[in-house]
């Protein structure tokens, strides 16, 4: 880890909510549109964001518009039109939009969005990961930041990732409601030049142009369909090999993130069990480490910081060397059970890995979740 | 898989115009129980039916030219007519 305090040599580190985190980010990639609605937790992104435009303090253009509909609308249309292009929403914003959030997965539109993590109760404002867990399926690369600092660095991974001609898809980078969009911590922020050399200009793969008219996703029949329903699986297959690529790269220059899908803390090789959460709660588990330890369990903690793809090969080489897990998911599949727990189950079979497996959902709606609470948790099952 | 040349390109959903791509045969003009009759001598070619025209079947053949309709894609909406701000375009049952 990099000593992130700031000093007279070192003056970029500065305090940081996670919404002025993605904001701060979004300015350095340089975008030309943002099409955006306040909807919270996600609000102070729009507002920080439409202010630096109004003062002048960054050049581009800013659609006021009336819906979240209407803002993924504006957004597919910008970068179709062939620009970098960005927007940001929350919960219920993020299920209004629903419709064209599939039209831009589907159809491959690089468009950059945070959605700031809340519950989708009538109301609650309150984190969990019940919003964007829903659109995991909707052909979108999934992050899920731990705390403010990688909620910048993910972010600009995100446009190169996104934009990467063998990729060409949309990032969705998750954060936890309040926990991190309202709450200040130290972030490093590079500079302009840095962000420049590692995010090249945006560089389109196919342009609207009313000289070579054509229309995108236009009536398609099944065979069309399938071709692309087909590239789709490959270009996650791409990612898989992109993304490491890319956060490889970030780390090379800004000294954070490792080539990894996935976070280990603790001494894997050493474990009696592993607990797997993401976004805050895989921080909150990091935590409670040195709790379990002096109780006598030597616990890891495995975060995936990427959910689609999902990091299925990282995920079962770190649980082969481990007896026992614990998934804490923060969303429910009605039905069957936490979104995570599912996938990871999946994966233990076809893979035919012997572990002990056990589940728990928590911290829905906002209840918190300590890392006593976590330590508690494991104790039950060691 | 890990060489980015040997990747497999996206495919995109992108359409070109086509005469006729409507389902079926095309012929939207079947379609039709009015059709929109055109006076040159009131068009001004502003060229707002041919913007509008949502079939694309108004044809402006060069700038300067009169516009024209082509009668096998009118599927006899009226949008042009209610668009021309010169009264060029009348529409007139079949
Ligand atoms: S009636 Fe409709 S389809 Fe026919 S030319 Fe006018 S606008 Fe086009
Ligand atoms: S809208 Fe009317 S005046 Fe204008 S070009 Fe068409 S027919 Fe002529």
């Amino acid at each position: 880890m990099r000593k992130v305090v700031q000093t007279m040599k070192n003056p970029n580190v500065q305090l940081l909510t996670g919404n002025a985190a993605v904001a701060t980010a979004a300015k350095l990639a340089r975008p030309k549109v943002i099409p955006a609605y306040p909807i919270t937790p996600q609000t102070l992104i729009v507002e920080t964001i439409s202010g630096m435009i109004a003062r002048g303090e960054f050049d581009c253009d800013f659609v006021n518009v009336e819906s979240e509909h209407s803002a993924m609308g504006a957004a597919i249309g910008a970068s179709l039109g062939g620009v970098r292009t960005f927007t940001a929403t929350s919960a219920h914003g993020l299920l209004y939009m629903g419709e064209l959030v599939w039209w831009a997965g589907v159809t491959r539109v690089p468009i950059v969005m945070p959605v700031v993590n809340r519950s989708l109760n009538p109301w609650n404002i309150w984190p969990d990961h019940q919003d964007s867990m829903t659109f995991r399926d909707a052909g979108w690369i999934q992050f899920y930041a731990k705390n403010n600092q990688e909620v910048l660095d993910l972010t600009l991974c995100a446009f190169k990732i996104a934009e990467h001609h063998k990729v060409w898809m949309p990032v969705m980078i998750c954060l936890d409601g309040f926990i991190l969009s309202h709450t200040s911590a130290q972030v490093e922020i590079p500079t302009q030049e840095e962000v420049d050399e590692f995010l090249p200009p945006f560089k389109p793969l196919a342009m609207l142009d009313p000289d070579d008219p054509f229309a995108h996703g236009s009536l398609t029949d099944s065979k069309g369909i399938w071709e692309q329903r087909m590239s789709l699986i490959d270009g996650f297959n791409n990612a898989r090999v992109i993304i490491p690529k890319v956060f490889h790269e970030y780390y090379e220059k800004f000294g954070r993130l490792s080539k990894e899908m996935i976070e280990i803390v603790g001494d894997i090789n050493d474990a009696n069990v592993a607990i797997v959460a993401i976004g805050t709660l895989g921080e909150e588990a990091e935590q409670s480490l040195e709790v379990l330890n002096k109780r006598g369990i030597k616990a890891v903690v495995i975060r995936p910081r990427v959910i689609r793809p999902f990091p299925k090969k990282e995920l079962i080489a770190a649980l082969r060397k481990v007896p026992k897990l614990l998934v804490i998911d923060r969303a429910v599949s009605f039905g069957n059970a936490g979104q995570l727990a599912i996938e990871i189950q999946a994966e233990l079979y076809a893979n035919k890995v012997d572990i002990e497996f056990h589940q728990i959902i928590r911290g829905l709606g906002g209840m918190d979740v300590t890392y006593m609470d976590i330590a508690s948790e494991v104790g039950k099952i060691m | 898989m890990d060489n980015e040349s040997e990747m497999k390109d996206p495919v995109l959903p992108l359409g070109r115009p086509t005469v006729g791509s409507a389902p079926g045969p095309g012929t939207t003009g079947d379609w039709r129980t009015s059709k929109p009759i055109f006076f040159e001598e009131q068009c001004t070619k502003c060229y707002q039916c041919w913007l509008y025209c949502p079939e694309g079947t108004i044809r402006v053949d060069a700038k300067g030219e009169y516009p024209y309709i082509d009668y096998v894609y009118c599927k006899g909406c009226g949008v042009c007519v209610h668009v021309c701000p010169q009264d060029a375009l009348k529409m007139e049952k079949e």
